[in-house]
Formats: C-alpha cells, sequence, structure tokens
C-alpha cells in the first residue's frame, strides 16, 4: 500500500520518531479498543495501539512522509487501511466516520506546509468528520498541567514553526471549557479522564468522578504518585505536588492532559442540546487504568457498591482510606508521635516494611496494604524521611533533618538500617534550594558547636593545669615540701594555694 | 552540653534506662528539661549554644516553647516517668503526708513564713508529716528545727548535683522510695515533686503560703498564672484522677521514648538492635 500524499505533507518530518513521540502506552489500548465501524485516527499514534484498534476500516492521518510510509508498509497487508499524509485539511467535510481517535490532541495536525489551524478550526473540522451516533476520542493538553508547572525552561524544538498554543483564544479553558467544546459541537460526553503523568505518554487515567471520592483518596494518591515520580530534572516535586493536588480537590485541574469520549446522537435520537454529562454514561471503559510495574490495572464499580480492580486475571477490592505516608505526615504535623512510633512499628514489622509509605494504604481497621512493589530494605524508611524533609516536618526532629532522620526514624519503629546509609537524592530545584538552607543551618550550628566545645577544652585544661599543680605539691616528700617552700618556692606554693582555692570556689558555684 | 543535664542524676537514670552505664553517663547533645516549668523549659538565665536542641518532658511544653522562638525541640518526658517505667511499685502501705516547702536553689533563696506553714500543715494533714527539704533549707538548723518542733519528719534528698560535681545518681530512686511511703504529698506551691509524687501514686494537695523567692521576676506569669491555669492541682483535697491525667500529660508519661530513639536523639552509643526494647 501507497500512502495518499496531499499537498501538505512533510517530506523530512517524523512525529513517530524522537521527542516527544507519538501518544502511546497501554493507558490507552482500552479507548482504542472500543473503536467500531469506519475509524479515522489523526495525528501520531504509537502503531502499537494502531494495532489494537479492532475497526476493519482505518483511515490514518500523519503528516511527515516517513511516518506515512512507515505505517502504510505496517498495514499493507490490513484490509480496509489506508494512510493519508498532510495536514487536517486533507480531510473533507464528509461525517463519514464511526470513530474518530485524536489521543494526541489537535496539537500535532498542521503542516509547515500549509496554514495553521487553530485549536477551534481544528477540533471544527474534527468533529466534523463524525457521522450520527459516532464516538470521538480526543486528547486535550493541560496547558496548566502539573508537567508544565513543574518543567524546567526548555530549549525550542523544531516542532515550534508556530507555537501558538497558549495564546490561542479558541483553545478551551481548562477542562470544563473542553466539555463546553464537545457539547457546543453536538455531541454528548461519555466519559472524561485525567491523564497522568505526560500527555502524549500517559501511565495513569483517572475517571474525573472517581477523583473526587474520598473513600479512595489514598489509592489514587498512591497511584498518581507513583506514576508521576520517574519525572526528573523538575522545579519541584510532581508526585507531591500531584498528591496535594489529590488532596485539595484539584487533581483534574493540574492533570497534564484530558481524554474525553463523545459521542454524537444518531439521527434516530432526538436532537436536542446534549447534557453536559453530569452523569456520564458507562461505556463499560474502566474508571482508572493504570499501567505499573505489575502490568494494567483496571478499576471498575462493584456490582454491590465499592469499586474493584482487576490485574491480569486477578480481581480484589480497591483499598479504601488514606496513604501510609498522610498518615505519618498528618501525625507528624501535630507532634503525635507515641502515633508516629506506632504507625513505624506496625508498617516495619510487617509485610510492606520495604513497601515505600507512599505505595501503602491504611485501612479503616489499620490493615496495611502494599500497591507498590517492595524496595531495597530500608529504601522505603529513607523515602519517607526524604518525604519529610520536602514537607518541612524533619523540623520535628531537632539536630537530624538530613540523612540521619531515616535512622532515627527506624529507633522509633524499634528497628535500625544498619550500615547502608543515604538519602534519595532529589533533582527538584525547590528540594535543593531548602536542602541548602538546611545545610546553612547545620553548618551554623556545627560552627558553634565546635566554639563551645573550644571553650569547655580549655576550661578544661586550665583546670586539670591546676589540678596537676596541687598534685605536685602535696605528692612531693615532707623535707622536699619544706624545701621547696623555703628555697624559692613559697611563690610557687602560694600560687598554688590559691589555684586550689579557686579550683574550690569553682567547684562549690556550680 | 550543661550541668543542667546531670541534675537529680536526670542523665543517669536515662543512661540506666537505655542500657549504659549510669555512673557515667554520656554527654547529651541537647538541654534536658530538668524541673516543671511553665516557660520554655529551661532556666531563664541558661545559656544556648545554637542549633542544640532542647529535650523537653511535655507536649505543652513544646508548643510553648516553639511559641516563645525555640523550635529546635523534642519532647522525651521527665526521667522521673522513666524511672518509674524501669521500677514499676508494688501496692504497699501508705502513710501520712510528705510536704515539699516551696525551695529556692543555689542562687536564691526562699523567703517566707515558715510558722505559718507549719500551723497551715497542722491544721490539714491527719496523718504523720514528712517535711522534705532542699538542701539549702536543710543545712540551716533554723529552719530544720521549726518542722522539727512541730513533731514532723524531717528529711533532705541530698544535693541536685552539676558539672562533675556531687553527681548523686541515687537522687530520684531515694525520693521515689519516700515517696511510695507516704499516701498524700504536698506543697506551698504547684512544682516539680507534687507532680512527681502523683506520677507515684500519692494524692496531691497544694495549699498554704507560697513564699516568695529573693528577687521573684513572676516571668511567664508566675504564681498567678499557675494558679489560673492549673486550678484543679490547687486546693487541700485534689481529684486524684483529675491530677493523675494532668500529671501524666505534663510529665510526658504518655509518651516515652524507646531507649534506640533516646539515645539517637541525645547522640548517645547504641550497640545492639535487640536490646530496642523498653524495659
Amino acid at each position: 500500500m501507497n500512502p495518499t500524499l496531499t499537498g501538505e505533507a512533510m517530506p523530512a518530518w517524523s512525529d513517530l520518531d524522537g521527542t516527544p513521540g507519538p501518544a502511546r502506552g497501554a493507558a490507552l489500548a482500552p479507548l482504542v479498543a472500543t473503536a467500531t465501524g469506519r475509524t479515522l485516527v489523526v495525528g501520531p499514534h504509537d502503531p502499537a495501539l494502531l494495532d489494537a484498534v479492532p475497526a476493519d476500516r482505518l483511515t490514518l492521518l500523519v503528516r511527515g512522509v516517513p511516518d506515512a510510509e512507515a505505517l502504510a508498509a505496517r498495514y499493507a497487508d490490513r484490509p480496509g487501511a489506508t494512510v493519508t499524509c498532510g495536514s487536517l485539511a486533507a480531510l473533507t467535510a464528509d461525517p463519514a466516520y464511526d470513530t474518530v481517535i485524536a489521543l494526541d490532541g489537535l496539537g500535532r495536525l498542521s503542516s509547515a506546509e500549509g496554514a495553521d489551524l487553530s485549536w477551534g478550526a481544528a477540533f471544527e473540522r474534527l468533529v466534523g468528520a463524525l457521522a450520527p451516533g459516532g464516538t470521538v476520542l480526543l486528547g486535550v493538553e493541560n496547558l496548566l498541567g502539573l508537567h508544565r508547572l513543574v518543567a524546567l525552561p526548555t530549549p525550542p524544538t523544531d516542532g515550534g514553526w508556530s507555537p501558538a498554543d497558549e495564546y490561542d483564544p479558541t483553545r478551551p479553558a481548562g477542562l470544563p471549557g473542553v466539555r463546553e467544546a464537545l457539547a457546543a459541537g453536538g455531541l454528548d460526553v461519555t466519559r472524561a479522564y485525567a491523564a497522568f503523568p505526560s500527555p502524549v505518554a500517559p501511565t495513569v487515567l483517572a475517571g474525573t468522578g472517581i477523583l473526587a471520592d474520598p473513600d479512595l483518596r489514598g489509592y489514587l494518591a498512591a497511584v498518581l504518585a507513583g506514576a508521576c515520580a520517574p519525572l526528573s530534572g523538575v522545579l519541584t516535586d510532581p508526585a507531591r505536588l500531584v498528591t496535594r493536588a489529590l488532596r485539595h480537590g484539584a487533581a483534574d485541574t493540574l492533570a497534564p492532559a484530558w481524554i474525553l469520549s463523545a459521542r454524537r446522537p444518531s439521527a434516530a435520537a432526538p436532537s436536542a442540546l446534549p447534557a453536559r454529562s453530569a452523569s456520564p454514561v458507562s461505556s463499560g471503559l474502566p474508571e482508572v487504568c493504570a499501567v505499573g510495574a505489575a502490568g494494567r490495572s483496571d478499576v471498575h464499580r462493584a456490582a454491590g457498591g465499592g469499586w474493584i480492580r482487576r490485574t491480569g486475571g486477578d480481581t480484589s477490592p480497591v483499598p479504601a482510606g488514606p496513604t501510609l505516608a498522610d498518615v505519618l505526615l498528618s501525625r507528624v504535623a501535630r507532634h503525635e508521635m507515641p502515633a508516629v512510633r506506632e504507625l513505624l512499628r506496625t508498617w516495619q514489622d510487617g509485610d510492606a516494611a520495604d513497601v515505600a509509605a507512599d505505595g501503602v494504604v491504611v485501612g479503616p481497621d489499620g490493615g496495611l496494604t502494599a500497591l507498590w512493589p517492595a524496595g531495597e530494605p530500608g529504601a522505603a524508611l529513607r523515602a519517607f524521611a526524604a518525604t519529610l524533609v520536602r514537607s518541612g516536618l524533619g523540623a520535628a526532629w531537632p539536630a537530624a533533618t538530613g540523612p540521619e532522620l531515616a535512622e532515627t526514624l527506624a529507633r522509633m519503629a524499634g528497628t535500625d538500617l544498619g550500615q547502608a546509609s543515604g538519602h534519595p537524592d532529589s533533582h527538584a530545584f525547590d528540594e535543593l534550594a531548602a536542602e541548602r538552607d538546611r545545610l546553612t543551618a547545620e553548618l551554623a550550628a556545627a560552627r558553634a558547636k565546635a566554639r563551645w566545645y573550644e571553650e569547655t577544652l580549655s576550661a578544661t585544661e586550665g583546670s586539670l593545669r591546676e589540678a596537676r599543680r596541687t598534685v605536685e605539691l602535696l605528692s612531693a616528700t615532707g623535707p622536699a615540701r619544706l624545701g621547696r617552700a623555703l628555697v624559692g618556692g613559697a611563690r610557687a606554693a602560694r600560687r598554688s594555694a590559691r589555684a586550689v582555692r579557686r579550683h574550690l570556689r569553682t567547684v562549690a558555684a556550680r | 552540653m550543661h550541668r543542667g543535664n546531670h541534675y537529680y542524676g536526670h542523665s543517669a537514670v536515662l543512661a540506666r534506662y537505655c542500657g549504659l552505664d549510669e555512673r557515667t553517663p554520656p554527654r547529651i547533645h541537647g538541654y534536658l528539661q530538668h524541673g516543671w516549668n511553665i516557660g520554655d523549659g529551661l532556666a531563664a538565665d541558661h545559656e544556648f549554644v545554637a542549633g542544640t536542641p532542647v529535650f523537653v518532658w511535655s507536649e505543652r511544653t513544646r508548643r510553648r516553647a516553639y511559641a516563645l522562638g525555640r523550635h529546635a525541640t523534642y519532647v522525651v518526658g521527665a526521667p522521673w516517668a522513666y524511672l518509674l517505667r524501669m521500677a514499676p511499685g508494688r501496692p504497699a502501705a501508705r502513710e501520712g503526708t510528705i510536704f515539699y516547702p516551696f525551695h529556692g536553689y543555689e542562687g536564691q533563696h526562699v523567703v517566707g513564713d515558715h510558722g505559718a506553714l507549719v500551723a497551715a500543715i497542722r491544721r490539714t494533714e491527719p496523718g504523720p508529716v514528712t517535711i522534705c527539704l532542699y538542701w539549702q533549707e536543710f543545712r540551716s538548723s533554723r529552719i530544720r528545727r521549726r518542722y522539727e518542733r512541730a513533731g514532723f519528719r524531717v528529711i533532705c534528698h541530698g544535693y541536685r548535683g552539676g558539672w562533675g560535681t556531687d553527681v548523686d545518681p541515687g537522687f530520684l530512686d531515694r525520693q521515689l522510695a519516700e515517696l511510695r511511703r507516704h499516701r498524700r504529698v504536698a506543697s506551698n506551691r504547684l512544682s516539680t515533686a507534687i507532680f512527681y509524687g502523683t506520677l507515684a501514686g500519692c494524692e496531691p494537695a497544694v495549699y498554704g503560703d507560697p513564699m516568695q523567692l529573693e528577687r521573684e521576676s513572676g516571668a511567664f506569669g508566675g504564681q498567678p498564672r499557675i494558679r489560673r491555669e492549673w486550678p484543679e492541682l490547687h486546693g487541700e483535697q485534689v481529684d486524684p484522677a483529675v491530677a493523675r491525667a494532668v500529671v501524666t500529660a505534663e510529665l510526658g508519661a504518655d509518651r516515652l521514648l524507646p531507649p534506640g530513639e533516646l539515645r539517637r536523639m541525645f547522640r548517645w552509643p547504641y550497640a545492639d538492635p535487640t536490646e530496642e526494647t523498653a524495659p
């Protein structure tokens, strides 16, 4: 199969290779698996995802010729598959598709060879391609997402020939704006997910409704912090930011991207304006889809209420309650040290001893459920010590706020860390600044203490000299003592006696 | 870091608790509160080395110290509470009252009418009375005789000690033995001894002329504040259950550290982690 090249195809451009790469990841698989009928995929999507699109008739639109050729080669033997190369302008206004997939969003659909489409214009074209009864899967990057809030300044890339994103007035404002745009386009939103930790390669999709469920706060914090943790070279720790966002009901507001599934009512259905999805219709999609070391975990509502998660073939209830880290931090913040000792002991005596406190949920009965895999022995305590320092709560233990804190925690739990030492490295700039301040204070304290040692040592040496003189005087034999006193020793004896008196006075004063 | 750490054999008691030689307790890298206190836990004239932590008895003292600008603090509880944990008392016959007249210390003497106090004690206490004097007052035969003439037994727990001198690891043991002989503990001021006695199982009472220290400063609100803040501990009869709850909190007896943690905070050596169980 040869790709259909339009005039706006970019001969030397690839979105599939390089950074940031195509929309990808197993977390997106359940979404593309819902595609039916004539399906259009616009923008760069990982071929592994495209393989999973079950539709018989598949049209792919990419702007780079090398990408188009690679895809054409890959799907040469797939009946009903076509590849078009160019911008979104290549789409006819014909509402021909039952499913439109744009998980990469609308940002990489314009060509350097053609006009730039605003978000609104691209959106219009996209939904215009949707047949009645059809479904669109749309990804929207949140330009105020935590991935951007924590990012260091980056040099411009070749893709930024007209980087209008931030200043595009047609771009919807926040998730409510995206919902409004879909509603205005005559679509019913059936699902809305917050995607973490990055727009192109999310590993967690969480339904915006479930993010507000207080019972699942701990589970979600563990999953989201786990997803955000690997980022490095940041202004502030994204895992901590996402945990805080969750705590303050802003996890969807700060999500790096949103992915929505919306449906155009079929012609037969009443054409009234669709409700703004106050109660999204369940379409069999999971509420949470999280990809971790143990594979993909899908959370669904259980038949009898509550939530269940399926990992591989295993099904288990989603643990309700806060994370162990949250419980510990709140206790430390209130200086409830007996409770902190108790919790640390329970944690370190149990099966979850080597699982980081951020990845453990404390159930209503106090039982611990580990959601993260176990790490090296001692690493979990060290990580929690680092969390304490990061949260500004390390000062609850005076003079042990650095790496020493982990050993103190171990002692509180009735154990010890042995010889291994170290402190999880931090690459976040705010933590580096805080660490600098801590070290400055520690150095000042160490200097003050050194001065005190110096003074104490001098005083002790003085006392020792006087004591030696006294001993010398008292230990000499009788005639020698007499001789010394007589032959020029009188002065020495007087001095010694004075010293003894002074010494005794000092002692008495203490 | 300060001679106050050794007062009353406090460092020795804690060394014993940590499984170390109490005769030569290691240096505590910090300042240990040595008496019940309505300020930041330490004496007003206490000198400080910057960055050195203060080990206070109670969470309330920690909060107060923090509000007073002293942030590097840690609640360890009173050494007295550790002593009681190490030496749980067996129920024994208790009789009479041990009375601690408000005492001065090495720098300031106390001024007051001991005669009036004797009369108040006589009026109030039905059983035998032991008067426990601070060594300064005990050394004054005039003061001592005044109580003896009233038919009271007069004792002294000893010197509180200091920098390598008169360090007395047995001070608190003697005090505990005395307190456990008595049914009541009383004083003319709410003071450390009342807290100790209550925790050791005595019924507390605070009454009589509170007397004055020479140049008493009244810092942190002084006596009026103490009466205002702890009215439930004042009077000839005090509800023992209420008193016990207050005393437990003020001595931090409900938040003692395991030995490993205490050694860690004091920067004391520790050995085998299997010894890390509290006695």
